[in-house]
């Protein structure tokens, strides 16, 4: 019987320090506490490493110099700044400057949309697997197209101005010089015959309506007359070289950079749908 | 016992890669030795990918060659490697290169940090031409001439390439006189299609993924495999 109450005894005490040690290391608990400096870092500040690639490359950027070859004195000099760094920015992180401070959020922003992101950037694709994409994009990979085209205008001012239009134009189609024709029926000339233009400044030269008349025509072809709100205008085509497909081979960096931008929007779409899908989001109700 | 001993060999080894000045680990014959042969599965892992088994690159993808001493950022020392494959390049790391692209001047807006003009077809027809006279090859006088001014001039080719095309390896703009093509081939097309699309190379930050020591062992075993390149002119 007393033997019992004695394992009994035993039992509660042992129990009762089980719980006391317990209750001890859980409210004194530091985590793991490193008392040396890993191999890969030049310090701890309060246990968060200063990472020592990090430190020779302040050290170089700051002296211009190779390591090898900055002071010990330097070398301290940089390493107080980057702990000085460390600490404020642990303090910073205490104060709630996440919380608060909008350059903080805005950097903090940035850094989590380009870490959703990341697979996008280091995981490379298979040849085959750029060869489709390429195969079905073919469209957004041609060569940029060029035209060597001249804008003639007559003015609505012009007595008669529609038909001295079309009588420019035969003359030109019937191989009248370009000077001769823009002497006899007064056309002004809007963009000169000097140099041929990729087809995105043609565009924004002759403006969207005479570009598509233009991109239509043949080398040595004139247009129909063309009736904008300034005139009627007359559209010469010296030289018009259409984009043409560009082979795989010669459009691969292009494929691979667009492959990428689509991938690095699909994660970060997947990321978006997830952070607002586990997100609790009250609004009020004057705004919702 | 001989497991422990090993591993604890292995890691006071690792400790010494880690400790040493980067930049001296390839004079040391016995550490130069361990880190190149813990680099060579890691890099069939994450480098031969783009940069292929033989480290040759890939001039159809802006892969530089590895086995060569041309740098495009730094001067191949072994810290300034080490930090590219933490870091990468254009990789979004904000510790990584990224001060400078290739403008692609045959687009309405050609750079997006700073405002430049586009440049029509001949502008860039001459300058390739420019470009050629600086390596010596055969290139048309006239176009030379007009080239030269573009260069200098509303090109702004100088402002990363240098006055005399030397380029600069502080944001990674390529020599422009020797024949090392990062891009291509070299040949008139292939220079014009530079000039006109523009280049935004990237190289993935490894940081995350490569304890420290795996980087600085990669970075010797990179370091290690250039030679010495014969540069014309």
């Amino acid at each position: 019987m007393s033997s019992a109450r004695n394992a009994t005894l035993l039992m509660a005490a042992g129990a009762a320090l089980g719980i006391l040690i317990a209750g001890y290391g859980l409210f004194t608990a530091k985590g793991t506490v490193i008392h040396q400096v890993p191999a890969e870092d030049a310090a701890l500040v309060n246990q968060r490493p200063i990472l020592l690639s990090d430190f020779v490359a302040q050290a170089e950027s700051t002296y211009a110099i190779p390591f090898d070859q900055i002071t010990a004195s330097q070398r301290k000099a940089i390493l107080a700044a980057m702990i000085h760094e460390e600490l404020y920015v642990q303090r910073g992180l205490e104060l709630d400057f996440p919380g608060t401070d909008p350059d903080t959020r805005n950097a903090l922003v940035a850094a989590v949309e380009q870490q959703a992101i990341a697979d996008a950037t280091t995981e490379l694709p298979t040849d085959e697997v750029l060869r489709s994409y390429y195969a079905e994009h073919q469209a957004a990979y041609a060569t940029e197209g060029t035209m060597l085209v001249q804008d003639l205008k007559l003015p609505w001012s012009s007595r008669d101005a529609a038909a001295l239009a079309s009588a420019a134009v035969g003359a030109l189609r019937a191989g009248q010089s370009a000077a001769d024709v823009m002497h006899r029926y007064a056309l002004e000339e809007m963009r000169p015959a000097e140099g041929e233009d990729f087809y995105f400044a043609a565009k924004i030269h002759l403006g969207e309506r005479l570009f598509e008349a233009a991109k239509t025509l043949a080398d040595g072809e004139v247009s129909e007359p063309l009736p904008l709100a300034d005139g009627i205008h007359i559209l010469r085509m010296i030289k018009n070289v259409p984009p043409a497909r560009r082979e795989f081979e010669r459009a691969r960096e292009q494929v691979l950079g667009d492959y990428k931008r689509e991938t690095a929007a699909r994660l970060r779409a997947a990321d978006e749908k997830y952070l607002y899908g586990k997100a609790d989001i009250q609004i009020a109700k004057q705004l919702q | 016992m001989l497991l422990a001993v090993w591993s604890i060999h292995r890691q006071m080894v690792i400790s010494r890669l880690l400790k040493s000045d980067a930049d001296a680990v390839l004079a040391d014959g016995a550490l130069s030795m361990f880190a190149q042969a813990q680099a060579a599965p890691l890099y069939a892992r994450f480098c031969r990918g783009c940069h292929g088994g033989e480290l040759r690159g890939d001039p159809s993808r802006g892969i530089p060659d590895l086995t060569d001493d041309d740098w495009l950022y730094g001067s191949g020392r072994v810290a300034e490697i080490e930090r590219i494959i933490l870091y990468g390049i254009r990789s979004g790391s904000g510790k990584g290169w990224n001060l400078a692209d290739m403008p692609a001047f045959a687009s309405a807006l050609p750079y997006r940090r700073y405002a430049i003009e586009p440049l029509r077809p001949g502008d860039i027809r001459d300058t390739v031409e420019y470009l050629r006279s600086l390596e010596r090859r055969p290139a048309d006088a006239a176009a030379v001439l007009r080239g030269k001014r573009i260069y200098e001039g509303g090109g702004a080719c100088y402002d990363c390439h240098a006055a005399d095309g030397h380029g600069d390896t502080a944001v990674g703009a390529p020599n422009l006189t020797d024949d090392i093509w990062l891009y291509g081939d070299g040949s008139r097309q292939s220079v014009f299609d530079s000039i006109a699309r523009g280049h935004r190379g990237s190289c993935p930050a490894w940081t995350g993924r490569l304890a420290a020591w795996q980087a600085r062992a990669l970075a010797v075993y990179v370091r290690g495999a250039a030679r010495p390149t014969r540069r014309t002119p």
